[in-house]
């Protein structure tokens, strides 16, 4: 098996070029649709790989559920949360949203196709974060008053006010995301303020601001052209080939001339794949990993292979990986080798090129301005509209603002700065 | 004051915290050694307030460890009184009575400060593979006999390791390496749990837990009791035996009572503790039969103190569900996991569609120790589980755990980690119980023991005499089979394996539910097809 689940792994992969454009060594790529919302974790450029991959569950978000593939993958995180996600009172009295979601038949009440439940996109409208008359760059209409309706009724029987529903909608479902990122990013012993959000999609601009808020991340980055995001991914992306060699041996009794000659198959077998794509051989990059734990555990954790391999150099770094990730070693415990593992990667033809996006020059940026609910000013501001088509590269712009494409709309807080970057990708800084 | 947690608030603070606890098991199972965490999820990790209220609990946490560890975190509390506790200390015990009813769970917990005062408690119970004393096995007629009695104790004093303790622990134990590579990966689930609520409580702008956990245990106790007030008042009574042990079945009896939103569960008439060690100490008594009444009444509701307010145990010392020092309880739960049966035999009185047929429960396990060539002892325990009942739904699940849901060991790690040979493990064929709704199969295992040295073996084995009964006219489930060697034995015994004997573990199926006559021929058809009868 060689390919899976390629369409999310490539918006991971837009992610990590995006970000790599904008200068940005580590990305919380972050794309959110109708019904469901994918995390991906880019660092130094490139994004986070798994080694196992759970294939067709029965039931979407629950671990277990599906078949065990042996497949490196790009680690994606997939959460129930989308534009979709129904809001409701839980049996305890509790707002919760999703994760069912309305879809797009009947959708949420605003698209007016006889959904009832309130939606997070009906609570985005009722906060002023969508425009409805340009709604898919008004090619779809949508309604504001059956929305403020259903909002009003979910909040009667919470026993809050109808905007406390409308926003606490979008805090939740924002929580539910920023709670998976949280413990992915601990998971790799790092911190969220060392990443940028970056947001791809048709709800993730809508949602970014707030979920980077949570997770204490002060830069937002929204490129350019969303919707192909995956595409642009596929073409951009380096080719690379992973192979793993079986090698359970206590890291004390390791024959280093045995490892040499298993990496240099894994490295062979990996190179033929490469050179078949096309891809330039003379700028390849190796990387040489290992599965290792303490002899007796179940599970293991994959390190990077100092370049001078032996048995103290090894452990060094088996146990700062353990620790970053666990706190602490395991007193008199064994490391043990369980696997071997090796990635080759080489640019594609071409892949150093840049987007270009061509706007509508000239045209009139400044749209207007909207009443827009944002906690962090304790409640609706008169904010500016941007027709993000028509804003030159180089401008800058203070938050509160929103920026109106025709798949997604951007919308920053107050106390931020926005940069219109060369390649048309806004980033929006949280300012100290 | 008291502060107020509006419908957001409460949402987004809960799930910081089923979050929280849920990152604190998955590390617990990454860095854990034995095959009772990693493999069978034999473990729980909770946060509670200062008063040891539990806020909340692991997702995959088992149902007894729900009921008992936050008592036991109060029982600490007994113990070191919040003056006689500082940051990084991390407290211990496996008493039977303050625990879980058995020595080899081992409960941790941690006090948490905030600006020096104790706010919560991290806790964390886990099973360890072996706790010294004569192996888990029904044999012991007194708890000295069953293994390392650890009082309430300070593992850690102000984050220093009492070495005194951990090698007291050490000497005692046969997987010196496995126990306390286990007890350190506790130790990491609870300072992830400290690290993680505290950045939570700042970033909420709580300087205590109490309000937070009134909140949600007003919540849970409100839905409880309007769950139980929907059910008619009235006193039920139920009963059944079982295998017990040396063939002398043990009667359990239970009269439950609805009274408006409240349900009072008296196990008077049960039958004295004995001198084996299948005595069910009350704080699991306590926590099986909370777990069956919440199934029956609001299954989905959140696990706390809140939910189980409106329901009381009483069960007269002495009896096999409360028993009293010294009695042994190491295999309690060859009594526990009938108690949620109990229950349903009650409650399905008035909400028959609520129960299933019995179980062909409690779970199974072989637990094997020895010494390997070149001197080193190892031990270990393997599960398996019968079939379920069968309910209104549909068939009762194969092979599954309950109430308890510990997982069966892999054929692969169990062969990999102690000296023996699978032959094989298959469904065993016609074991469920006929109904409308069949009950699930169990499995067969035969073991081989390919060690030159012996193994001793003990089991957990029930339902050898008395299968698990159908309901609404199904029909019962195959009883439980155990064999040394091709010859039946008693299965509360202790036995010693030469290389080349064989054990064979038969568990049984689960009942059937309704009547065999209305069964699906087409269901028919496709067990027939599977193999399944």
């Amino acid at each position: 098996m060689q390919l899976l689940e390629s369409g999310p792994a490539a918006g991971a992969l837009a992610g990590a070029w995006f970000g790599r454009k904008a200068g940005l060594d580590r990305v919380l790529a972050f794309d959110m649709g109708g019904t469901t919302a994918k995390l991906a974790l880019v660092d130094d450029g490139e994004p986070l790989v798994a080694w196992g991959f759970e294939a067709a569950r029965t039931r979407r978000f629950l671990r277990g559920s599906g078949l065990p593939v042996q497949i490196a993958t790009v680690e994606l995180i997939e959460i129930g949360a989308g534009g979709g996600s129904i809001a409701r009172a839980s049996g305890l009295g509790t707002l919760q949203v999703g994760p069912d979601s309305a879809g797009a038949e009947p959708g949420p009440v605003c698209y007016g196709r006889g959904g009832t439940a309130p939606t997070v996109t009906d609570s985005d409208l009722a906060l002023g974060y969508l425009n409805a008359d340009f709604f898919l760059g008004g090619a779809m209409r949508i309604e504001a008053g059956p929305a403020q309706a259903a909002l009003g009724a979910l909040a009667a029987g919470l026993g809050i006010d109808a905007s406390r529903s409308a926003f606490g909608i979008h805090d939740v479902v924002n929580e539910t995301m920023a709670g998976a990122a949280r413990v992915a990013i601990a998971e790799r012993g790092r911190v969220p303020r060392d990443y940028a959000l970056l947001a791809t999609g048709g709800a993730a601009p809508v949602h970014a601001w707030n979920v980077a808020e949570k997770l204490g991340i002060d830069r937002v980055l929204c490129p350019p052209g969303a919707g192909v995001g995956s595409t642009i991914g596929m073409l951009m992306a380096a080719a690379r080939v992973d192979r793993v060699a079986s090698f359970t041996t206590l890291l004390a009794a390791v024959d280093w001339a045995r490892v040499n000659t298993i990496f240099s198959a894994l490295e062979a077998d990996a190179r033929e794949v490469v050179r078949d794509t096309g891809a330039d051989l003379a700028r390849q990059s190796i990387q040489r990993l290992a599965d290792m734990r303490y002899v007796g555990q179940g599970s293991e954790i994959t390190i990077a292979l100092p370049p001078e391999m032996d048995a103290a150099g090894v452990l060094a770094a088996f146990e700062a990986a353990y620790r970053r990730l666990f706190g602490r070693t395991p007193p008199g415990a064994q490391a043990q080798f369980v696997a071997l593992r090796l990635a080759l990667s080489a640019p594609m033809p071409g892949a150093g090129g840049a987007l270009i996006i061509t706007g509508a020059a000239g045209g009139v940026a400044l749209k207007g301005h909207r009443p827009v609910h944002f906690e962090a000013a304790g409640g609706v501001v008169e904010t500016p509209v941007y027709d993000r088509y028509a804003l030159p590269p180089g401008s800058v712009l203070p938050g509160p603002a929103i920026f109106e494409e025709n798949e997604s709309t951007f919308v920053v807080g107050p106390n931020a700065r926005i940069t219109i970057l060369p390649d048309g990708a806004m980033l929006a800084e949280r300012l100290p | 004051m008291t502060r107020k947690f509006d419908a957001v608030e409460i949402e987004l603070l809960w799930r910081r915290l089923i979050s929280l606890v849920d990152e604190a098991a998955a590390a617990l199972v990454r860095t854990s050694f034995s095959t009772l965490v990693r493999e069978s999820y034999d473990f729980s990790c909770i946060v509670t307030d200062a008063s040891g209220q539990s806020l909340v609990q692991a997702t995959e946490s088992i149902p007894s460890f729900i009921g008992t560890l936050p008592e036991t975190v109060k029982h600490f509390l007994r113990a070191f009184p919040e003056d006689k506790l500082s940051p990084g200390d991390v407290l211990i015990t496996n008493d039977i009575w303050l625990g879980t009813g058995h020595l080899p769970d081992i409960t941790v917990a941690k006090p948490i400060f905030l600006d020096g005062k104790l706010v919560a408690f991290s806790a964390s119970t886990a099973h360890a593979p072996d706790i010294g004393g004569k192996i888990r096995s029904p044999e012991p007629r007194e708890v000295f006999e069953e293994g390392l009695q650890i009082p309430p104790l300070k593992l850690m004093h102000a984050g220093r390791v009492d070495d005194t303790l951990v090698a007291m622990i050490r000497q005692n134990v046969r997987t010196p390496e496995q126990t306390l590579g286990d007890l350190w990966a506790q130790v990491v689930a609870l300072d992830l749990m400290e690290e993680r609520l505290l950045v939570l409580m700042a970033q909420a702008k709580l300087d205590h837990l109490r309000d937070l956990a009134a909140d949600i245990h007003g919540r849970c106790e409100a839905a409880m009791r309007e769950a139980i007030r929907a059910l008619p008042d009235g006193t039920y009574h139920s009963s059944l035996q079982t295998d017990g042990v040396a063939d002398r079945p043990v009667t359990l009896k239970m009269a439950l009572t609805i009274a408006g939103d409240s349900i009072m569960v008296d196990y008077a008439g049960t039958d004295g503790q004995v001198d084996r060690a299948i005595n069910c100490a009350l704080c699991y008594t306590y926590a099986m039969t909370m777990y069956g009444i919440k199934v029956c009444t609001s299954a989905t509701l959140p696990n706390n103190e809140g939910a189980w307010r409106p329901i009381t145990v009483l069960a007269p010392p002495g009896c096999i569900v409360n028993p009293q020092f010294p009695a042994s309880g190491g295999s309690r739960m060859l009594i526990g996991h009938y108690l949620p049966m109990l229950v349903f035999g009650c409650l399905g009185q008035v909400v028959p569609e609520r129960v299933m047929a019995a179980c062909g429960s409690p779970m199974w396990g072989m637990n094997q120790s020895g010494v390997r060539e070149g001197g080193k002892p190892y031990a270990n325990m393997f599960f398996f589980n019968g079939g379920m009942g069968g309910n209104v739904r549909g068939d009762g699940l194969s092979c599954l755990s309950w109430p308890s849901n510990v997982s069966s060991t892999a054929v692969e790690i169990s062969e990999q980690i102690a000296p023996v040979r699978i032959r094989h493990k298959k469904l065993r064929q016609g074991s469920g119980g006929d109904g409308r709704h069949r009950g699930g199969l169990g499995q067969e295992i035969l073991f081989e023991n390919r060690s030159p040295t012996p193994i001793a073996v003990s089991f957990l084995a029930e339902r050898t005499i008395f299968a698990a009964f159908g309901i609404e006219g199904g029909g019962p489930g195959a009883p439980g089979v155990l064999e040394i060697n091709g010859e039946r034995v008693d299965p509360k015994r202790q036995y010693v394996l030469a290389q080349g004997d064989t054990v064979s573990m038969a568990t049984p199926g689960g009942g059937g539910h309704g009547p065999p006559a209305e069964r699906d021929p087409a269901a028919r058809q496709a067990d027939r097809e599977a193999g399944y009868v």
